[in-house]
């Protein structure tokens, strides 16, 4: 059994890294070799190299390879801090309390079918093109999952667990709050974080494709209009690894936060 | 004992009503106070309630850009379908085989993990420089929004099935292809359908990103026209329109759950 689960996973890897190389050695060929493809609608994989030599030490558009990208993960990690910061706490006290619920709840089935992105506009309207509109834009995006994700943990918290507290003796409603509701909802709570998180990033390229002097996006945005899709696919590899190594990041400090969760696979 | 705990929850669940229309009533007032009676805000940065009413009710005669309002609806929700249709019409096949067959999961695997974690919209200057500003660059942002979460969902679902289902099935002399058929797909319809809707739901925030950057009708286009000619109402417009059709969308998708996945008990 053993043997042949080796043996099928030895296999796997064979077929994966073979799959891979196909694909770069077909790209290679079609662009570079063969020629069938224009450069300029599809460059060979070797310019994304040498252009990623090319923007790491000298600046494009205003800045490095390196300053661009500091400049969205602040932008980024401003707003999905100010979003844990408001919307965990709100989440949780709209699942304790039923009359903020009452008040709360309504405004925020109101708002939240409209996708973070559509409030652009009126952001840059609002607080103009620097920082704060896309910190504004980037906060909504990951408060909702935020709130959302705290205040249904809340809600649905096991009545067997709440039983057994008060069976167990405790007598305030402040410890029932503290000692059980909020820790037995601690992995629905960071799933929510998890999920603000992506819609931060996604939300962030966004912003920073319409209006913005700096970041991934405006890179990416410079690099369509000079037609250098190389320095696109670049920036999108970019945002693509950064936004995985902070979900991997997330859930690394969920499993130190709750220890007793399995964690699934996707 | 019943009767007194009857009432109870009537008046509780009164209570609730009051409180969420008197919430609802209360902010329509205050934003009706903030702008028209106090003044604070001026009409350029956040019209009032009664304005954003009658813009509504005016840009369904009168046309905006090349378009009536409900023919900006139109073109959106026309974008969505093809969008979305075609995402599904790849995701969900590619997701049951990659799922039954096990090299073909191992070929296709660690291609998808590469693109996967590139958010849709960092796609959208690559998109446009591929396919110009009309239908096939916002249906390319839309399909591949729409892709993944199908994909995920559908293969998860076939992958995963009930093993003791699979043993019962052979035990019972089925073959590998009734096995599929009869037993795999109809088990992961549910966690399909949910793919389904995650995916419509992704695909109506890339169709407004995409709208945003590039596009010259559409709600997406509304939204950014309000912002860039400062018409704010125009842009509210807009939102509470794209908010309005992502609800019907998700109200859609769970009556078409409900009727494919009758077993299911809520």
């Amino acid at each position: 059994m053993a043997e042949r689960k080796r043996r099928q996973s030895s296999r796997r890897l064979v077929l994966s890294i073979l799959s891979f190389t196909v694909v770069i050695l077909g790209w290679y060929a079609l662009t570079s070799w063969a020629r069938m493809v224009p450069p300029a609608f599809l460059p060979p994989p070797q310019y994304i190299v040498t252009d990623f030599i090319r923007v790491i030490g000298s600046p494009y558009v205003g800045n490095t390879l390196i300053g661009h990208t500091l400049m969205s993960l602040q932008i980024v990690l401003g707003g999905f801090f100010m979003a844990i910061l408001i919307g965990i706490p709100l989440g949780i006290l709209m699942g304790w309390f039923k009359r903020i619920e009452a008040v709360v709840d309504p405004l925020f089935q109101l708002l939240r079918p409209i996708p973070p992105l559509a409030w652009i506009p009126l952001s840059l309207l609002w607080f103009g093109i620097g920082l704060k509109s896309k910190i504004f834009v980037i906060w909504l995006a990951a408060f909702v999952p935020c709130v959302i994700n705290s205040y249904t943990a809340i809600r649905l918290t096991d009545p067997l667990l709440v039983k057994a507290a008060l069976g167990l003796g405790v007598k305030k409603q402040r410890d029932l709050l503290w000692e059980v509701a909020i820790p037995s909802s601690l992995p629905v709570i960071l799933g929510g974080v998890r999920i603000g998180l992506g819609a931060a990033w996604m939300t962030l390229v966004a912003a920073e494709l319409l209006a913005s002097d700096a970041g991934l996006g405006y890179m990416m945005q410079m690099a369509r209009r000079a037609l250098e899709p190389s320095v696109i696919i670049l920036c999108m590899l970019i945002i693509g690894i950064l936004g995985a190594l902070m979900a991997r990041g997330l859930r690394a400090l969920e499993k130190r936060i709750c220890p007793w969760v399995k964690q699934e696979e996707h | 004992m019943n009767q007194r705990g009857e009432r109870i929850f009537d008046v509780i669940y009164q209570e609730k009503i009051f409180l969420s229309l008197s919430s609802i009533l209360g902010f329509i007032l205050i934003w009706h106070i903030l702008t028209d009676v106090l003044g604070l805000f001026p009409a350029l940065f956040l019209p009032s309630p009664e304005k954003v009413f009658f813009t509504v009710y005016e840009k369904i005669t009168v046309p905006v850009g090349e378009e009536k309002l409900f023919g900006h609806v139109g073109i959106s929700v026309v974008r969505i379908l093809v969008g979305v249709g075609i995402a599904l019409a790849l995701a969900v096949p590619l997701g049951i085989l990659m799922g039954w067959y096990e090299d073909l999961d191992s070929v296709t695997s660690p291609l998808i993990e590469v693109l996967r974690p590139i958010p849709p919209i960092a796609w959208i200057p690559l998109a446009i420089l591929w396919f110009g500003i009309g239908l096939g660059s916002k249906v390319f942002i839309i399909a591949i929004g729409a892709f993944f979460p199908a994909l995920i969902n559908t293969y998860i679902g076939v992958k995963f099935v009930d093993a003791l289902l699979i043993r019962a099935a052979k035990t019972l002399g089925a073959k590998d292809k009734n096995i599929l058929w009869e037993v795999v797909l109809p088990a992961s319809v549910p966690l399909i359908v949910a793919g389904v809707r995650i995916s419509i739901g992704v695909g109506m925030m890339c169709l407004v990103a995409a709208e945003l950057v590039a596009a010259s009708s559409g709600l997406g286009y509304l939204i950014m026209l309000g912002g860039d000619d400062l018409k704010p109402e125009l842009s509210i417009t807009g939102m509470i329109l794209i908010g309005v059709l992502g609800l019907v969308a998700d109200r859609v998708i769970l009556a078409v759950e409900r009727r494919v996945i009758y077993w299911k008990k809520e």
